[in-house]
């Protein structure tokens, strides 16, 4: 177990932002903030192995990753129309998103340290926000649930944000315990973040393709 | 003997695999409901569709056998009257044309109700026969164009006809529209259907929050019946257009 491991499971990400740079012409725009935030993930994830090889502090294009991550998932779910009912329900979503990161990174912490308040925060919303959506699927989707997109992108979310939140949770205090237990720590969310990354490219490849309408005229 | 840090770590990653475990459960027994309920929900959909076609295959029979029936016995019998004033056979001749525009009208309402042109001639057929009606019927002009649906298997021509006959009752009686275009085609081994009105168009969220959206509801079960898939979008002031699939 070494960090060149993690490196490579993390590098699966390039899997679902290969597949949507791919496929991203041929679907539907509302998957679009899905298929941003994995070419914004990728990025980052480059980003990070370079910064990590030349022993820079990784913190801060993590910080705006994740903040990045959160809006995009919010601008996602809001195009499965999950904020249909509740008018101001996107705005609030975005602003609550930007208050708690605004606090986290700048008040309670500084941008090159890890916000772990506000990742356990997003994520806890993700997961819920997640739950309802699948949940959703069940009495809505006529479709085969294991061929929907919708049901992958969320079962991921779920996974992937339900571990994040317990390894979050270790990290936000810091334990009395070697940099190599962080190390082992983080083997675990990078080998749950290849299945989820698995999860993703599956869910892209089953977009169907894009509708389209005729003129009256 | 194990360091604090490695039982902290096995504790940690058993508890992972537990957390693992119970996501897992929870999503196989989504799929399994959402299976089942699917099930159910198409039987049910099966069920009431079935009724409506039975009912209006008996509704239409008893028109056309016993009140058609009777006005054209009766339209005879109203032409064999010999009147020796003229006035006397001005009313006659009125309610020869009374008699023979009811006719007409059952004719029509049969039609609708159970086309016979639809299982003589086919899907093509029936809807060129009832845009035809229609546009003589009504203020919409309907422009239909066909290609190669001599394929669509009888058992799925009715219900085809019906999501059609469907989207121009709701163009004529909600859209406003003074033209709605249909294309049916075969791409592979399904069949689109594609159509677009230049009507008010609608609100779609708001219909589907309110529930009044009965009509869409009716497209939106055909389709299921059939295992397609239904969709459509419009804008106020910019029309409604809607694109089928139907797999054959």
């Amino acid at each position: 177990m070494n960090h060149l491991q993690i490196l490579l499971l993390s590098l699966s990400i390039l899997l679902p932002a290969i597949c949507g740079a791919v496929r991203i012409k041929k679907i539907d725009t509302d998957l679009y903030p899905f298929i941003f935030c994995m070419w914004v993930a990728a990025l980052n994830e480059i980003l990070s192995a370079v910064l990590s090889y030349f022993n820079i502090n990784t913190a801060a294009n993590n910080n705006l990753y994740v903040l990045l991550e959160a809006l995009l998932i919010g601008w996602q779910f809001k195009n499965w129309q999950l904020f249909r009912f509740y008018k101001f329900a996107f705005s609030l979503y975005l602003l609550f998103v930007l208050f708690v990161w605004i606090l986290d990174t700048s008040f309670l912490k500084q941008l090159n340290v890890i916000n772990g308040g506000f990742r356990i925060t997003t994520s806890f919303l993700i997961v819920l926000m997640s739950i309802h959506v699948n949940n959703r699927l069940i009495y809505h989707y006529k479709g085969k649930l294991l061929k929907s997109p919708v049901f992958f992108i969320g079962t991921g979310l779920i996974l992937y944000f339900t571990f994040k939140i317990f390894i979050e949770a270790f990290l936000l205090y810091g334990l009395a315990v070697g940099p190599a237990f962080y190390t082992r720590l983080f083997f675990i969310l990078a080998w749950i973040n290849l299945i989820t990354n698995l999860l993703y490219t599956y869910a892209i490849l089953c977009i169907p393709k894009k509708i389209y309408y005729i003129e009256p005229f | 003997m194990y360091s604090k840090e490695d039982l902290l770590y096995r504790t940690i990653l058993i508890v992972t695999l537990i957390i693992g475990i119970i996501i897992i459960g929870f999503l196989l027994s989504v799929i399994t409901q959402q299976r089942k309920w699917r099930k159910l929900n198409l039987k049910k959909i099966e069920r009431e569709i079935d009724t409506l076609e039975n009912e209006r295959e008996r509704f239409a029979a008893d028109l056309h056998d016993e009140i058609g029936a009777g006005l054209t016995a009766m339209k005879f019998k109203l032409e064999s009257i010999d009147t020796a004033s003229d006035d006397d056979q001005v009313q006659v001749l009125q309610c020869v044309h009374l008699v023979h525009d009811l006719v007409d009208r059952i004719r029509l309402i049969t039609n609708a109700l159970m086309p016979a042109t639809l299982m003589n001639n086919g899907i093509t057929a029936a809807i060129t026969e009832y845009a035809r009606l229609v546009n003589v019927d009504s203020k919409l002009s309907i422009a239909f164009e066909s290609i190669g649906t001599a394929e669509v298997p009888p058992s799925c021509s009715l219900h085809i006809f019906r999501i059609l006959q469907e989207i121009i009752h709701n163009t004529i009686k909600h859209a406003k529209a003074s033209v709605l275009r249909i294309e049916l085609f075969m791409e592979t081994d399904q069949l689109i259907i594609l159509t677009a009105d230049n009507g008010q168009g609608f609100d779609y969220d708001n219909t589907i929050k309110k529930k009044k959206g009965l009509g869409l509801s009716n497209l939106q079960n055909r389709t299921d019946y059939l295992g397609g898939a239904f969709h459509l979008t419009s804008t106020k002031g910019k029309g409604t257009r809607c694109h089928i699939v139907v797999p054959l």
